[in-house]
């Protein structure tokens, strides 16, 4: 029996795209500002980052809110029953045309494999490229008040994460791909709905 | 009716003597002659006073008449280094006159033709009496008729009768009529030492060359008669003739205390905080840079400007070479301009204009060495007057150098510097008769004091100069990527971490992992997708 449910909340596509969207301009601008590409100059790619390092700190606070208060969190409890089968479909099932093991609810969003994925890259990755990302910004100041004196290790970190940012991206895109269709994923991340069951 | 004929003629005679005058002067320096000149300096008409409407003949004869009336004013001058030509530090005296020397004429004492840029008169020898009042030289300071020049084969003395100087005649001096029009130096009076300082027009300094005479917006914001019109002391500001300024026993600025006026500043340069406050630029990005950087980093993009070449480097090791027995030159173009490439008096050259600084950590102090310090020959190049501070100094910030460099003559078995006697009659040692270096090196140790083994040799070294005259247009301050970019300006500051400039080799190998790795990875999983896709459907048509 199929039935469509709203499985992404209208709230919820809007952070998301919001997200999406600040995180490639956010991936470019600190290429530019990082000296792999030169395309639109330092100093407008320094204000730009600056501005949507800020509006992605601001999203931020507002995604964790609903998050928690929506009791949405349950969702990234790290889960790992079913996580062999999980693993098993992308390395094996998909080439046999085997259906994906995790049945989706609205209560139950991710499978095992995303769980403990978002969970880091949300929950970890995140807050640590926004910290990061504040004391860049802020490293003038603080290096006044005598709290820190070397930025390069902070950098060190802000430039890992990015990295591990696109290379979260890619596999995030190309994950898109695993719907009934190609292209039911991406649909339902835009309109929220999913069909569910079987 | 007479009188009104005598006084059209005298017009007429002067209008058609004026052409000529102007031909006559040379077209690099600015005619003055033609030029009016007002013998009034704020309240008082030196032409009125009797004490100077007299010929003189010679010139402390002027100093002792400028002494009847401005009783303190030698006194005051013998106080400065532009009179002792030397300060104390840590209990060594430097300067041009002691133990410090420089990798261009290395050293001025026993050359007496550098006492020409000496503010007093007669600076031949040790014989030279520092105190006395008469030795000073209030002319060349004060001259506002641009026809004041001293000699360089009388120590320091004006021309007394017209003196064929190689092509040109230079005319003797009107002491009478530069008496009488003399007031506030302007920048001709200080151009014509620290303009030509190392031997000529802008060898030595790198953003102080003539140009500064007139220049025009693009080259020199403050100084360019186009809009503010600055002379030399309106930052270098003056007090009983002691004038504000690095030395070697004086910052200077002392920026790092920023926002000062000048009262609080002491004798140290008026900077461009004074007048500009540490935080100008209306952006925070911008604005804290000002804590590690000097505003001329940003805002001397390139030094030499203008239409002069600066000396970048000075070869001693070649001189010497004679062509039948006579010294010969070699002439070469450097940037659109020719100079001197080689000089059998001199050695090896290169020049440069628009030249990009090299940038070092500075506080406004440069650490000079002298004849009396042993060097390592093994750390060649030597620094010899370098810059200290770096990125945990809160003193020092990012400034902007002319690095020279040069290959000069040392003792191989004392291990310090040697000056040599350059300039001189034959019989005297003096490099540029006899070239003769064992000669021209012992007579310079000796007048020197500085003590020489016999041996010698010549050693690369490295002489520092602060860039800081010369402030370009706002538009044309450097692009953020100047330094933050590959390749960076500040290449060689490795005690910080530089956006756009540094990364680390483990995170960049990690991203090219992470990224390269994932995509490689995405591509063979679609791939096989594709392929076990397309024969799970041929062989399930084979099936149906």
């Amino acid at each position: 029996m199929k039935k469509t449910t709203t499985l992404y909340k209208r709230f919820e596509r809007f952070w998301h795209w919001g997200q999406a969207l600040l995180v490639v301009a956010l991936i470019f601008t600190g290429l530019e500002l990082h000296g792999i590409t030169s395309i639109i100059g330092f100093e407008t790619s320094s204000h730009l980052h600056h501005i949507g390092g800020f509006v992605w700190t601001g999203l931020v606070v507002l995604i964790f809110t609903w998050i928690l208060t929506t009791g949405e969190w349950k969702q990234f409890i790290p889960d790992m029953d079913g996580i062999d089968g999980v693993l098993r479909y992308y390395l094996y099932g998909v080439f046999i045309g085997e259906a994906h093991p995790h049945h989706m609810t609205a209560e139950n969003k991710f499978n095992p494999l995303q769980r403990m994925t978002y969970l880091l890259v949300l929950f970890g990755l995140v807050p640590l490229q926004i910290i990061t990302g504040l004391v860049f910004f802020f490293f003038p100041e603080i290096r006044a008040a005598g709290v820190i004196e070397h930025i390069g290790f902070v950098a060190a970190v802000h430039t890992f994460c990015a990295y591990a940012v696109i290379a979260f991206l890619i596999v995030h895109l190309y994950m898109i791909t695993f719907g009934a269709k190609l292209s039911s994923h991406l649909k339902s991340m835009l309109t929220g709905k999913e069909t569910l069951g079987k | 009716m007479n009188k009104l004929r005598n006084t059209i003629l005298i017009i007429l005679s002067a209008v058609s003597v004026m052409p000529i005058v102007s031909i006559a002067s040379p077209p690099a320096a600015p005619s003055m002659e033609d030029r009016e000149v007002s013998s009034v300096a704020g309240t008082a008409d030196h032409s009125q006073f009797e004490v100077l409407q007299q010929e003189f003949d010679y010139a402390p004869d002027v100093t002792e008449a400028c002494l009847e009336c401005h009783t303190e004013a030698a006194k005051q001058v013998h106080k400065t280094f532009h009179w002792t030509w030397k300060k104390e530090v840590d209990g060594v005296e430097m300067g041009k006159s002691k133990n410090a020397f420089n990798n261009y004429c290395v050293s001025a004492l026993g050359n007496e033709s550098c006492t020409q840029c000496h503010v007093g008169y007669g600076w031949r020898n040790k014989e030279f009496e520092l105190d006395a009042e008469e030795n000073v030289d209030c002319l060349v300071c004060h001259d506002k008729t641009g026809t004041y020049k001293k000699s360089a084969a009388m120590s320091g003395h004006p021309y007394y009768e017209d003196t064929k100087v190689g092509a040109r005649i230079e005319k003797a001096v009107d002491l009478s009529f530069v008496a009488q029009h003399v007031g506030d130096p302007g920048r001709e009076n200080c151009l014509a030492c620290h303009a030509v300082g190392g031997g000529g027009n802008g060898v030595k300094h790198g953003d102080t060359d003539l140009s500064l005479l007139n220049p025009e917006f693009a080259l020199d914001v403050h100084m360019s008669p186009d809009k503010l019109n600055f002379t030399c002391q309106n930052c270098h500001s003056a007090d009983d003739h002691q004038i504000s300024g690095r030395y070697y026993d004086r910052k200077s600025f002392i920026d790092y205390e920023l926002d000062m006026g000048r009262s609080d500043r002491d004798g140290s340069n008026v900077s461009c905080e004074s007048c500009h406050s540490s935080t100008p630029h209306n952006d925070r990005d911008i604005d804290n840079h000002t804590a590690k950087v000097a505003c001329a980093s940003c805002h001397i993009p390139e030094m030499a400007r203008g239409p002069y070449l600066t000396k970048l480097s000075w070869d001693w090791s070649t001189a010497g070479d004679l062509k039948n027995g006579k010294p010969y030159s070699i002439d070469e173009e450097f940037d659109g301009v020719t100079h001197h490439a080689y000089m059998s008096k001199k050695g090896t050259f290169t020049w440069g204009r628009n030249v990009v600084p090299e940038y070092r950590w500075y506080k406004g102090e440069l650490k000079q060495i002298t004849f009396l310090d042993n060097i390592d020959p093994s750390k060649a190049p030597i620094d010899i007057n370098p810059p200290t501070g770096g990125y945990q100094d809160p003193k020092a910030r990012i400034w902007p150098f002319k690095i020279h460099r040069g290959r000069q003559p040392y003792d191989t078995e004392l291990n310090h510097f040697l000056p040599i006697k350059l300039y001189g009659r034959k019989g005297t040692g003096a490099f540029w008769t006899e070239f003769d270096w064992p000669k021209a090196l012992t007579a310079g140790a000796r007048l020197n004091d500085v003590e020489f083994s016999g041996q010698y040799d010549f050693i690369e070294t490295n002489g520092y100069w602060p860039i800081k005259h010369m402030v370009a247009p706002k538009e044309q301050a450097l692009e953020c990527e100047a330094c933050h970019g590959r390749p960076s300006r500040l290449q060689g500051l490795n005690d910080f971490y530089l956006v756009g400039r540094d990364r680390y080799n483990l995170v960049e190998w990690f991203g090219v992992l992470a990224i390269w790795g994932t995509l490689g990875g995405m591509l063979l999983h679609v791939g096989y997708r594709v392929v076990s896709a397309y024969r799970r459907k041929s062989s399930s048509q084979v099936q149906s």
